[in-house]
């Protein structure tokens, strides 16, 4: 696939990872990371390497979905909702959800930078498949950093453990792919974690009066 | 037993620990049973082959090797858990489920041979230990751990990327190997000005919330380290070690002075992050000294963690007294050996590098001897009964015991030569 194509489906896939909220965030984020990552790794490993993305993006929405459904059968149990943002916010000019599209908007050339300048085993300099790897990298450093629930915490995961998956197969090919699936799991059990804890610690709805 | 069968089952006895024993009136001590049943079971995963270090694999291929260093702090730390787990005031279950699952992530990161695998690991502790602690105490500094050590974890995997073959000179390649590499193991260990975490969570967090980090993450984290060090690239080994040794000093001057100013309940957790920034230094030193006196201090905080953790309980003042000599940097006692052999690996960097390690040896001496005069503030609650006072006393003699014969402990322990 062309180089410029998978960049530019890259920053859409980053842009979604910075944005997306709500209780199929960490679905969403690892299914279009998943896609997008799996032209990448395809680009240089062939379809074994494209598979690994692919298949772990898309079981984190299963997983993250199945978890989700089991736990709601499970009678509530009071504890902490990966919805529910830990802190306050601040009161602010701009909300979080500008301030994480600000940074993902600085990860643009950060992700270029390395791209141009970073050797990554065969792919070649100013690939687009290294940048696609380090974008979604660092905009999962960024739902890191700035996030404010579990359930971010879990988006940003997701999206690091699939990019650094990516990584490792540009670095070493398809020869790499078990270590690449075991890195890539990590997309799956945070969104099975982060689905079981809603389903588990969901709010009541109020009794009618 | 292979390492992968030994973190399978540090897993499994996490998923069943707190249900299993949920129901049974004496629910405390028996879960206490299951880190140290697992730490014990360390000693049938020891194989014969060295462990080579998590970043010794060029070519790829996911082998575990549980060498004798891990093994050592493994068996250790599921004791010191253990006995944290016993000592607290209270213990409600979630914790011992998050330790196993932190303790299967340890005995991965400690026998990895391939970066990615060992960045993995880290992330998978990671973790373990934010969702417990958010769970269990949500706010902005337990908040702050995830995200900051999340990150860390981040910039591991990251790193593990361009560690094998990183061979050449310095390039952007090799530099931002380096870079990440420092940032990640900083954040796990919380140097300045990664560590802000840390610091907030050492006085908002429970003892054996805490105990998970301090006891199995950070030991872990450290050791594996430092099995990577001497085997990385040399131009990747250089800005690794170069960017790990500016965090370290940095973070025991700003730690060790935050400890000698610091409320009494939140005294210990200061000290640790500053020793800890110590540690950090001699393993960035690249001398053996330095590295030996990291793993001293982290042996003896293994040993008195488990009693200084706790916010003090009626009964066991005398206990924390001794534990905090055992702290103080005093000749005979035994952090001081520790201390001592990190100085003597700065020392042989520079001496620049040794006047800010001494200027922060005299922070970490002057906080511990502040603890050790001043009396702790009254405990409120029952005294403590016989056998947890007990538990307290072995405590303080197993650290008066490595002070009086270290090298010969830290030898049996990490299966090193200290002479």
């Amino acid at each position: 696939m062309n180089q410029s194509l998978i960049a530019a489906l890259a920053f859409v896939a980053g842009v979604v990872v910075v944005l997306v909220d709500g209780r199929s965030a960490v679905s969403l984020a690892a299914l279009f990371s998943g896609l997008v990552l799996a032209t990448a790794a395809g680009s240089v490993g062939g379809t074994p390497a494209a598979l690994v993305p692919l298949l772990f993006g898309a079981a984190a929405m299963l997983t993250g979905r199945l978890a989700r459904t089991s736990a709601e059968r499970l009678p509530a149990v009071p504890g902490l909702d990966p919805q529910v943002p830990v802190v306050a916010p601040r009161g602010g000019l701009f909300g979080p959800r500008s301030v994480r599209l600000f940074a993902g908007m600085l990860a643009l050339p950060a992700a270029s930078w390395v791209s141009l300048n970073v050797s990554v085993g065969g792919a070649a300099v100013a690939s687009g498949a290294v940048f696609a790897a380090a974008y979604l990298w660092l905009t999962g450093a960024v739902r890191l950093l700035r996030a404010r629930a579990l359930e971010e915490l879990a988006v940003g995961a997701a999206a690091v453990a699939l990019a650094a998956a990516t990584g490792w197969l540009l670095e070493a090919g398809p020869g790499a792919v078990p270590e690449a699936a075991a890195v890539a799991a990590l997309a799956p059990a945070a969104a099975a974690v982060a689905g079981w804890m809603t389903g588990r610690h969901r709010r009541r709805p109020a009794a009618p009066t | 037993m292979s390492p992968l069968a030994l973190a399978l089952v540090w897993v499994g006895a996490g998923a069943l620990a707190a249900p299993a024993l949920a129901g049974l009136p004496r629910r405390r001590r028996a879960l206490a049973v299951a880190p140290l049943a697992l730490g014990l079971l360390s000693l049938l995963a020891i194989s014969e082959v060295v462990w080579p270090g998590p970043a010794a694999s060029t070519g790829y291929g996911a082998t575990l090797v549980l060498g004798r260093p891990g093994m050592g702090l493994l068996v250790v730390a599921g004791v010191a858990l253990a006995v944290a787990c016993v000592l607290a005031p209270a213990v409600e279950g979630g914790e011992v489920t998050a330790a196993c699952v932190v303790g299967a992530a340890a005995v991965v990161m400690l026998s990895a041979t391939v970066p990615a695998v060992w960045a993995l690991a880290s992330a998978v502790a990671v973790a373990a230990v934010a969702v417990r602690w958010i769970a269990a105490a949500p706010g902005r500094s337990t908040l702050a751990m995830g995200r900051v050590a999340g990150l860390g974890a981040a910039a591991l995997l990251g790193a593990a990327i361009f560690l094998p073959a990183a061979l050449g000179p310095v390039d952007a390649r090799t530099r931002v190997a380096g870079a990440l590499l420092a940032a990640g193991v900083g954040a796990l260990l919380a140097l300045v000005p990664l560590g802000g975490w840390a610091a907030a969570a050492a006085s908002g967090v429970r003892g054996t919330d805490l105990a998970l980090w301090t006891l199995l993450l950070a030991p872990a984290v450290l050791l594996s380290a430092g099995a990577a060090l001497p085997v990385l690239p040399a131009a990747t080994r250089d800005a690794f070690a170069t960017d790990l040794l500016v965090l370290a000093l940095v973070s025991g001057l700003y730690s060790g002075a935050q400890a000698v100013r610091a409320q009494p309940e939140a005294r210990y957790g200061r000290l640790w992050i500053a020793d800890l920034a110590l540690a950090a230094a001699g393993l960035a030193s690249l001398h053996e000294t330095g590295r030996l006196g990291g793993m001293l201090l982290v042996l003896t905080h293994l040993i008195v963690g488990p009693l200084l953790l706790h916010a003090p309980r009626p009964g066991l003042e005398r206990q924390r007294r001794l534990a905090w000599f055992a702290l103080a940097g005093l000749p005979g006692a035994a952090a001081f050996w520790g201390r001592l052999l990190v100085l003597q690996g700065l020392a042989e960097t520079s001496g620049v590098v040794l006047v800010i390690g001494l200027v922060s040896f005299a922070a970490i001496t002057a906080a511990a001897i502040r603890a050790l005069i001043a009396p702790d503030p009254p405990a409120p609650g029952r005294a403590t009964g016989g056998p947890v006072r007990l538990l307290a006393w072995a405590v303080c003699l197993a650290a008066l015991i490595l002070g009086l014969a270290p090298a010969a402990i830290a030898e049996r322990v990490f299966g090193l030569s200290f002479t």
